[in-house]
């Protein structure tokens, strides 16, 4: 039995396939669209590449899921049922850590951290607010400000010991900083470290509201970013595990829960 | 294992609705015949001593239900404008963005902004929250000539009052000097009174007009613990009409007469066993400012999740003892925001145990700091002694622009998976 997973996003729309048979699930296939103005267009095309990779069509797949902010379109094109992505990024992290008692997942548009009990249900979670502090639309405007490549912010924080003292409570905020620090001829190198220490901060935050001390998994795509995921670990003081590719996770959830249906 | 919840037949209570309208077109009749009467027109706030509008026959205007009706009917944005292009900060009360935007572009206010009555005189009270006090000063100044009283009590400490029971705020005790504090400035404020009117205190029309609102807080008492009931008996689009009558007009015959018919319905429906929906999955407690313009109660009771117990409606009620009219108007500044969090919290704890439920879903009123102080604290409290549950909406009651709908249902809608 074949069953799909879609995520909409703010930024991309991730599917992942996944094929059950007795007891065992295999990943067959995912792939990864930027997520468009009209949803709908990257929903199916997402849906059709990854028909493409698994080999099948589409009358094969028995259950599909949507989730994400764009998760009711998937429902309205594809049919399928819709679940929150606090609930499908557990299932996703759990399938791949079975001992994860925690998921930060950081997003383009948002950050959450979810608190799971021995079984892996949800017991608690947490939200960033509407700012865009803790999530990776910030690091997006920080490179564009400091004219860096956004893949490289990770690395030059690990190799730079100094940190420009940048605030963590709001994007906008923190872009006057830069520019101010920048005037005053702070290097470029310090200002990223202090600004992926400020971040990591944020992100730090919700997961302390929610308890998360140990055995905790982060998704997302920012967590590609070494510097980051250090920076974090060191607050939380806990080790992360980092998925092979963090950005589907929450697409792997919904995939799973739609071989339930 | 995820579970999705099923869309049921929702069954609000259209007479209860019905009721309120005729009660609400009463109230604005009883204030325009007293302006043709030539009687003063008064601005009252939440907390205070509003039976004294009935004991004196003023016309009563509250502007806070007043801006809750325009944020309810989606009205409420151009006045928030207004009231920042006068540079009031974004996250100032929205009361008071709404209040001061409908005087500022009464163009834009329903109802020709507050009835089209400029206040004669405003009661600046201190009794409930600091914003009022703010508010009375900005109308005094935006309307000129305009008379005021200021009527303050005590910020309530747990060392003061005890325990309280935040449902009829009857506190375990209170000192004498602190009912004197509170009575001499009620007696000064009935002295301002029949100034402004001309008229003497009758004592025996203020009588009847305890009288009434001591029946019609009963009533609201008695609704309030059959909301309990299980199935939960009645929709939160319903139960949200309540705060203007336990707040403002409880002294009113039109408020007594609404009371006890929605009493007699609801206790038909208690009987019958019948609720909101047909079948009831979650039953969650709700704290915070209801968002007036949203439909998110609507949008979960037709998912079989009900709201036995709403802890901002139930702020909003007040046991009235006719016998003692003094020390009840005292008692109307025992609101939550107004008193130690400890003594609410506990109060909180054994309501939340009578109403048994399985989660509280708080709204984090950007609009109103005040009230949304204790959230975490309560949060924290429930899930230690209780168990139960609860998740934190960011919601300004006032504002929808501030609250993008998707964002809070994606919360909820995760909180209520976890529940399942």
């Amino acid at each position: 039995m074949y069953s799909i997973g879609i995520d909409v996003g703010s930024a991309y729309t991730k599917a992942v396939m996944l094929a059950a048979k007795d007891d065992s699930i295999d990943l067959i296939a995912y792939d990864v669209v930027p997520t468009r103005h009209d949803m709908r267009k990257g929903v199916l095309e997402v849906f059709e590449k990854t028909l493409k990779k698994g080999g099948i069509s589409k009358e094969e797949v028995k259950g599909i899921v949507g989730t994400g902010y764009g998760g009711r379109i998937v429902q309205l094109e594809l049919g399928g049922k819709f679940v929150s992505e606090i609930t499908c990024h557990a299932r996703g992290a759990r399938y791949l850590y079975p001992k994860c008692r925690g998921v930060i997942d950081v997003g383009g548009q948002d950050s959450k951290a979810i608190k799971l009990d021995d079984e892996g249900r949800v017991i608690s979670f947490e939200m960033n607010d509407k700012c865009a502090a803790g999530t990776g639309r910030f690091l997006e405007l920080m490179s564009m400000v400091l004219d860096v490549s956004i893949d490289k912010l990770g690395e030059i924080y690990l190799k730079t010991e100094k940190k420009a003292s940048i605030t963590n409570t709001c994007a906008v905020f923190a872009q006057t900083e830069v520019v101010s620090l920048i005037s005053q001829g702070t290097p470029r190198e310090e200002i990223i470290a202090g600004l992926i220490d400020a971040f990591a901060s944020r992100v730090a935050g919700l997961a302390k509201i929610v308890g998360l001390t140990k055995d905790v998994v982060i998704s997302g795509g920012v967590a590609k970013n070494v510097g980051f995921v250090k920076a974090l670990e060191s607050k939380l003081g806990c080790e992360l595990w980092v998925p092979k590719e963090p950005i589907i996770v929450g697409a792997l959830g919904a995939a799973i829960i739609s071989l339930k249906y | 294992m995820s579970k999705e919840l099923k869309v049921q037949s929702w069954r609000p209570l259209e007479e209860v609705q019905k009721l309120f309208r005729e009660t609400f077109q009463s109230h604005i009749f009883r204030l325009l015949q007293l302006r043709e009467k030539g009687k003063p027109v008064g601005w009252f706030w939440a907390g205070s001593p509003v039976e004294l509008a009935y004991v004196f026959d003023v016309a009563n205007i509250f502007p806070e239900q007043y801006t809750a009706f325009c944020a309810a009917r989606k009205k409420s944005d151009k006045l928030i404008d207004a009231a920042i292009e006068y540079q009031y900060g974004e996250f100032t009360c929205d009361y008071l963005k709404c209040s001061v935007g409908s005087i500022l572009n009464s163009e834009a206010a329903p109802l020709g902004g507050h009835c089209g009555l400029k206040p004669d005189f405003v009661l600046d009270s201190r009794m409930c929250c600091y914003g009022h006090h703010a508010m009375s000063e900005i109308f005094a100044n935006l309307y000129t000539e305009v008379k005021r009283f200021i009527i303050d009590a005590p910020y309530w400490t747990k060392e003061m009052v005890g325990k309280v029971d935040f449902l009829t705020k009857m506190p375990e005790r209170i000192s004498e000097e602190e009912l004197e504090f509170v009575i001499a400035q009620l007696w000064d404020l009935m002295h301002f009174l029949e100034e402004i009117t001309g008229e003497k205190l009758d004592e025996e029309h203020m009588k009847r007009v305890f009288e009434v609102s001591e029946k019609t807080s009963r009533n609201l008492i008695e609704i309030a613990n059959l909301m309990l009931s299980k199935p939960t008996p009645m929709s939160q689009m319903d139960y949200r009409d309540f705060p203007a009558i336990g707040f403002f007009i409880t002294a009113a015959d039109y408020a007594l007469h609404f009371t006890e018919k929605s009493l007699e319905i609801i206790k038909e429906r208690v009987k019958k066993k019948e609720g909101v929906v047909e079948e009831e999955k979650l039953r969650l407690m709700s704290q915070g400012i209801i968002p007036w313009y949203s439909e998110l109660y609507k949008y979960y009771e037709e998912r079989g999740v009900t709201f036995p117990l709403n802890l901002y409606v139930e702020s909003t009620f007040y046991l009235i003892e006719a016998s003692k009219p003094l020390e009840s108007l005292l008692r109307r500044s025992m609101l939550p925001i107004n008193c130690d969090i400890d003594a609410w919290i506990e109060s909180v704890v054994r309501r939340a145990k009578l109403a048994d439920v399985d989660g509280a879903i708080m709204f984090e009123n950007i609009g109103c700091r005040p009230i949304s102080f204790g959230l975490r604290a309560l949060k924290e409290v429930l899930w230690q002694e209780l168990g139960i549950p609860s998740i934190i909406v960011e919601a300004p009651q006032c504002d929808p622009r501030i609250m993008p709908l998707e964002r809070a249902i994606l919360k909820m809608n995760a909180f209520i998976e976890s529940l399942l």
